[in-house]
């Protein structure tokens, strides 16, 4: 619409028009900032399928640093924690964060999983978090020494992150030895 | 001054005479000249101003409501996987829950087939947190639980989602509530039926229509009622954006001019895609129906494009008089009215004969009673409001179209709801009380997460009134008496040790009290484990003020995170009020294995664009030692085993709960969990007044009814070298075998005496056959 025709418009308008009551509505305001600093979250986040068929293309996982215990292949959460490690593999350790917490909600009593957890809130650098996370691990192990252990290290690099460095090399002396 | 005024007027005389005196009716016309210069210009001034206010107006409102979308909040989706403790009645409810049809073959998205016990579903495509999910068609093979997934092909997939329910979104506080659509989710029919019906020459106006009001009251004129409107598109929505009902001359004025300017000002596609996003399309209760996106969800609880000709036609006609052609009460002025449309939209060649022949006179096909967009529950919902307010301002929560995915489980909430009313009405029946007279609230969470997945305010679950999970404080009775156990566990006390349930007296706000127990009876020397499970008064209160009333005072303020106002011996037997999603807090961290985990209905907010706005990890503490939350869970075990929670048809099923009772029967409470939820329940009056009930036989009675719906999974426990088995009563070391007896935790060197008898100290039948053989 050019401007001749606004302007005839606005006459037209205006021949028509009787007086105003009406006031323009305020303007909305910017959206506030949450009032804790926000997470950042990375904006080029890649759709994944939510069905997880085994025909899908799953790159092999890289070789971890970290301690993988074999899941069966039949666990929907085993789908999940592939998925969490191809998030966790690009960068996108809170989209990897998400994924782990889904496979919590199907089986929340798996100590694995609670280590997993606390390893990428670790890797988020949110090692307190961490550390109860791993607490919760541990609580769960069930007498699977492996787990207890794996979750004890866990709890002294959470330490160590939070400047606790003798308490971390306690930890760690104990357990570092230990073959369960 | 004088010389200067006299200097003036011989000036001014001096000018008059040169220029002689005029004529009296030259300046009157130079006079009147003036006047009309002045108030033309006053005039021009005036209505430039008023335009470009209108103008102002519009374009600032246009360009502000074409994108205010409110936040969306959904519940938690159905995970599907081999072995999942779905039934195939449960997954086909979900299913008619979101508007999915039942049809012969599953060719479009939205439609589900059963045969059997399969069940294939074409699901529809959804943005979930971790991204957009195509649509997708899956199979899924049930026995008892789910026992195949598979994709079209019929490969194995080890997981799928059905899309979550809409559970309700923040919308304005006028009551309005709207699901925008975007221009490509919008039905090309839809278009051009509306402006076959509304307003024929949309695409050729300047925003009203001279010919348009002509041939309106032309065919109004003869058909001798008022059959078509002369508002144009472009009009109505001008009266709907910003202009009241009211019948004037000024205000219809106003309309055509705003009209035209939003017509000059914006493109005909954006008008005619805000108008189907702005309609009034009816009422909801307290909420008015705007758009086509929820009128389509409204009438037909489907997404707009899945409607067909019929029931758009039904929507379009709607729009007309949404209370004189409401599709539900007035049913056949409605269909009329549908087929009228449907006649125009086969004149205007959008349908082809065989359509308009196979739809007129087709039923409706509305939906009555469909909660919008699948679900309605305000308890819940002034939770997420609640924990979501501590980041956003209201504002940002009702216009910037966030996506709230909330840890709601539509089943838990259904049987909560269901559980709740079904028992209070028993309850009242079978005590004579008065209809209506008891209400009640619930709260489910996760035991291990925290996550709240079911929140009943009242017994009325759909009425968004004084929501008691959250906000009503009531005295909690015993069920504060695990924390003085768990004190003393902490001071070296054993579950076995034994504590002296013995009269007391005692002084409080200056005045004399003798707390009494339940049955008014007094046991003497008690274990600690059968004092928990029958609820002893005594004996608690005289072990609460051993240990101190400031130390189980500090630890209850650790477990929920606020401190009690209570500071006095009475606090030990709960003189302390509580909402239920306060005892949820305290007993969450028992459930969990001594985990504090903040309660937690948000999951995740997204923009409209899909990307996170925050994240709400899990959280939790540990504010309880491993081996004092393994005794304690195993102390509520016995309660419900041998003690106050016996009664409860899940009693022996694996399970662990305290009841609490206020005085008077006030207030009847019950927190039990298994090893997937812990879910407490309050039932009560508004008023306060004695029930008659006690924990077990009024809250725990609504919770026993939740678990008949749920299905208890059994708590596991660790296994322990200090496990000791003893007697219930007495606390003596005794045999597994014998009656009566429980697991305990013994710290090293604990010592106990043995029960005789059938106790672990009694000698084994070949003993005894060879002491009476002599050969000893």
């Amino acid at each position: 619409m050019n401007l001749r025709n606004l302007l005839i418009a606005l006459i037209w308008a205006g021949l028509l028009a009787g007086c105003a009551t009406a006031y323009p509505p305020a303007p909305r305001p910017a959206p506030t900032p949450p009032a804790t600093p926000p997470t950042e979250f990375p904006q080029d986040r890649i759709p994944l399928p939510d069905a997880l068929p085994d025909q899908a293309p799953m790159p092999e996982p890289e070789p971890a640093p970290t301690v993988r215990t074999p899941v069966d292949a039949e666990r929907p959460t085993l789908a999940l924690l592939r998925q969490s490690e191809r998030s966790a593999d690009s960068g996108d350790v809170e989209g990897a964060i998400a994924y782990v917490e889904r496979a919590i909600r199907l089986d929340s009593r798996d100590a694995e999983l609670w280590l997993r957890l606390a390893r990428l809130q670790l890797t988020a650098n949110r090692p307190t978090i961490a550390e109860q996370l791993a607490h919760k691990a541990i609580a769960l192990s069930r007498q699977q020494r492996d787990h207890e252990r794996q979750g004890w290290l866990l709890v002294a690099d959470a330490r160590e992150a939070q400047g606790d460095r003798d308490g971390a090399t306690q930890i760690r002396d104990r357990w570092r030895t230990y073959r369960g | 001054m004088a010389a200067k005024r006299g200097s003036a007027t011989r000036y001014r005389r001096g000018r008059e005479r040169r220029r002689g005196k005029p004529s009296s009716g030259g300046r009157l016309l130079r006079r009147l000249i003036a006047a009309v210069a002045v108030v033309a210009t006053l005039g021009v001034a005036a209505v430039g101003g008023y335009l470009f206010f209108l103008d102002r107006t519009i374009t600032w409102t246009f360009e502000g409501r074409r994108w205010t979308v409110p936040a969306v909040i959904y519940a938690q989706p159905l995970e599907l996987y081999p072995g999942a403790a779905k039934t195939l009645a449960a997954v086909t409810r979900e299913l008619e829950r979101l508007g999915y049809e039942n049809t012969a073959d599953v060719s479009s998205p939205g439609t589900y087939k059963r045969t059997g016990n399969r069940l294939e579903i074409h699901q529809r495509a959804f943005r979930f947190m971790e991204g957009q999910r195509e649509s997708q068609r899956i199979e899924i093979v049930f026995d008892s639980t789910v026992a195949e997934v598979r994709d079209r092909s019929g490969r194995p997939v080890p997981l799928v989602r059905i899309e979550p329910i809409t559970i309700g979104s923040f919308f304005p506080s006028h009551g309005e509530d709207r699901l925008v659509l975007a221009p490509e989710q919008i039905p090309p029919l839809l278009r051009e039926a509306l402006k076959a019906v509304e307003d024929q020459n949309f695409d050729r106006h300047a925003g009203f229509d001279p010919t348009g009001i002509a041939r309106a009251m032309w065919v109004n004129f003869r058909a001798g009622e008022r059959q078509q409107g002369g508002s144009t598109i472009t009009q109505q929505l001008v009266k709907s954006y910003y202009l009241d009902n009211r019948r004037t001359v000024e205000r219809k004025l106003r309309e055509l001019a705003m009209a035209v300017i939003l017509d000059a000002r914006f493109d005909k596609e954006d008008i005619l895609d805000a108008y189907i996003n702005e309609i009034y399309l009816g009422q909801d209760g307290a909420r008015a129906v705007h758009g086509f996106g929820l009128g389509a969800q409204f009438y037909f609880n489907r997404p707009l494009t899945e409607l067909g000709a019929d029931e758009i036609a039904t929507l379009i006609a709607i729009i007309r008089g949404p209370s004189y052609y409401n599709p539900f009460r007035n049913p056949d002025r409605a269909l009329a009215r549908r087929d009228l449309v449907l006649d125009k939209m086969r004149e205007s060649g959008l349908i082809t004969a065989q359509v308009h022949e196979q739809n007129r006179g087709m039923p409706l096909k509305v939906v009555r009673g469909t909660r919008i967009g699948g679900g309605y529950y305000p308890a819940f919902m002034d939770l997420v409001r609640q924990e979501l307010n501590l980041l956003y301002q209201d504002v940002d929560l009702t216009s910037a179209g966030l996506r709230i995915f909330t840890t709601l489980q539509p089943n838990v909430q259904d049987a909560v709801e269901a559980a709740l009313t079904g028992t209070l009405s028993r309850l009242e029946r079978d005590r004579k009380l008065p209809e209506q007279s008891l209400q009640g609230a619930v709260v489910v969470t996760s035991n291990q997460t925290g996550e709240v997945l079911a929140v009943a305010g009242g017994r009325d679950a759909g009425f968004a009134g004084f929501n008691r999970a959250l906000h009503a404080r009531r005295p909690i009775g015993s069920l504060v008496k695990p924390v003085v156990y768990l004190a003393a566990l902490e001071q070296g006390y054993h579950m076995a040790t034994l504590i002296n349930d013995a009269p007391v007296h005692l002084e409080e706000h200056g005045q004399s009290w003798m707390p009494r127990n339940f049955d008014r009876k007094v046991n003497g020397p008690v274990p600690m484990l059968r004092a928990l499970g029958d609820s002893l008064n005594l004996a608690t209160i005289n072990l609460g003020l051993t240990l101190g009333v400031e130390q189980v005072a500090t630890r209850l303020a650790n477990l929920t995170g606020s401190a009690p106002r209570n500071r006095f011996p009475s606090l030990l037997l709960g003189a302390e009020a509580m909402s239920p999603l306060q005892v949820a807090g305290l007993y969450g961290t028992f459930a969990s294995g001594g985990f504090y985990m903040p309660h937690k209905a948000v999951i995740a907010v997204l923009d409209e664009a899909g990307r996170p706005v925050s994240r709400h990890s899990l959280q939790l503490e540990q504010r309880i030692a491993p081996e004092h939350a393994q005794a304690m869970s195993r102390a509520l075990e016995s309660v419900m085993r041998r003690g106050t929670g016996a009664n409860s048809r899940f009693a022996r099923a694996g399970t662990a709960g305290k009841t609490g009772t206020s005085d008077d029967y006030r207030d009847s409470w019950f927190a039990g969990y298994d090893d997937a939820h812990l879910t407490v329940v309050w039932v009560g009056t508004d008023d306060n007044t004695a029930t008659g009930l006690s924990g077990s036989n009024g809250a725990m009675r609504v919770w026993d009814e939740i678990m008949v719906h749920l299905g208890v999974q059994p708590l596991l426990h660790a296994t322990a070298d200090n496990l000791r088995s003893v007697e219930y009563e007495s606390g003596l070391l005794a045999h597994a075998g014998c009656a009566d007896v429980e697991q305990v935790y013994l710290p090293d060197g604990a010592a106990l005496r043995s029960k005789p008898g059938c106790g672990i100290n009694a000698p084994s039948l070949t003993d005894r056959l060879r002491s009476w053989l002599g050969r000893d």
